[in-house]
């Protein structure tokens, strides 16, 4: 199943699952306003708990490698 | 790298009672920073201590609050009666914490969490008020950023709507 044909709301009893947000509150303009990319936060709660971890799995590496190249340089 | 999945399925196959929090259940509500570690709200009981011990066999775990690196053993650890266990373990750093600022003791955090579905079984996530709380509550900066995020995140999920084709 797609990511995009599983999105229900994210309330439903008991169970984190994926949503589309409503993005006109005072919350969401706060956060908007002090430049987070809410863009991909809108992406990431569209998808399953399991990708939304995994695409952290993705960053984490990339973070990783920069951190062993940091050393490297200055090593 | 950390695995920080296979430190949860771990968990999931050694049957241990917790409930993911802190930054990694963030993560897994939409927030979008990066943590190298896994918090869990866990009871530490001698029962489940157990089950935390079987679970991390063969990934050297020690205790990362020592300088000492002191290797985690049972039933040695149980005699210190824990509050909080922090562990780093060759896949990966998770601290295992008794109660969480905010919310509670593992019964509370139970109570305020959801069923979140992984390929390795189900599990629990602090749910995004909850989380919220916790984080206003330990209100480091670091918890401050994430929570601001988690204010939109709860906001926005609360008018949510189901997706139009």
């Amino acid at each position: 199943m797609s990511a995009s044909s599983n999105i229900t709301h994210h309330h439903s009893p008991d169970t984190l699952k994926p949503c589309n947000p409503a993005m006109d509150g005072p919350a969401w303009h706060e956060a908007t306003e002090a430049g987070w990319d809410m863009t991909l936060i809108t992406e990431a709660m569209r998808l399953p708990v399991w990708e939304r971890l995994q695409q952290h799995r993705a960053a984490l590496a990339l973070a990783t490698t920069l951190r062993e190249a940091m050393t490297k340089h200055h090593a | 790298m950390p695995d920080l999945e296979k430190l949860l399925q771990r968990l999931i196959e050694n049957h241990v009672k917790f409930v993911i929090v802190g930054g990694y259940a963030a993560i897994a509500h939409g927030v979008t920073l990066t943590t190298f570690d896994v918090d869990v709200c866990s009871p530490l009981d001698f029962e489940n201590l157990e089950k935390i011990h079987t679970a991390m066999t063969g990934l050297r775990p020690y205790h990362h609050e020592t300088p000492q690196k002191i290797p985690f053993l049972m039933p040695d650890d149980f005699k210190r009666n824990l509050r909080n266990l922090y562990l780093h373990t060759d896949l990966g750093q998770i601290d295992f914490l008794g109660e969480i600022l905010g919310v509670g003791d593992y019964a509370n955090v139970f109570k305020q969490s959801l069923i979140a579905e992984l390929p390795f079984g189900q599990t629990r996530i602090l749910d995004c008020a909850a989380l919220l709380k916790a984080k206003e509550a330990t209100a480091r900066p670091k918890d401050l950023l994430a929570a601001q995020m988690l204010r939109a995140i709860l906001e926005g999920s609360s008018g949510s709507k189901p997706k139009i084709p």
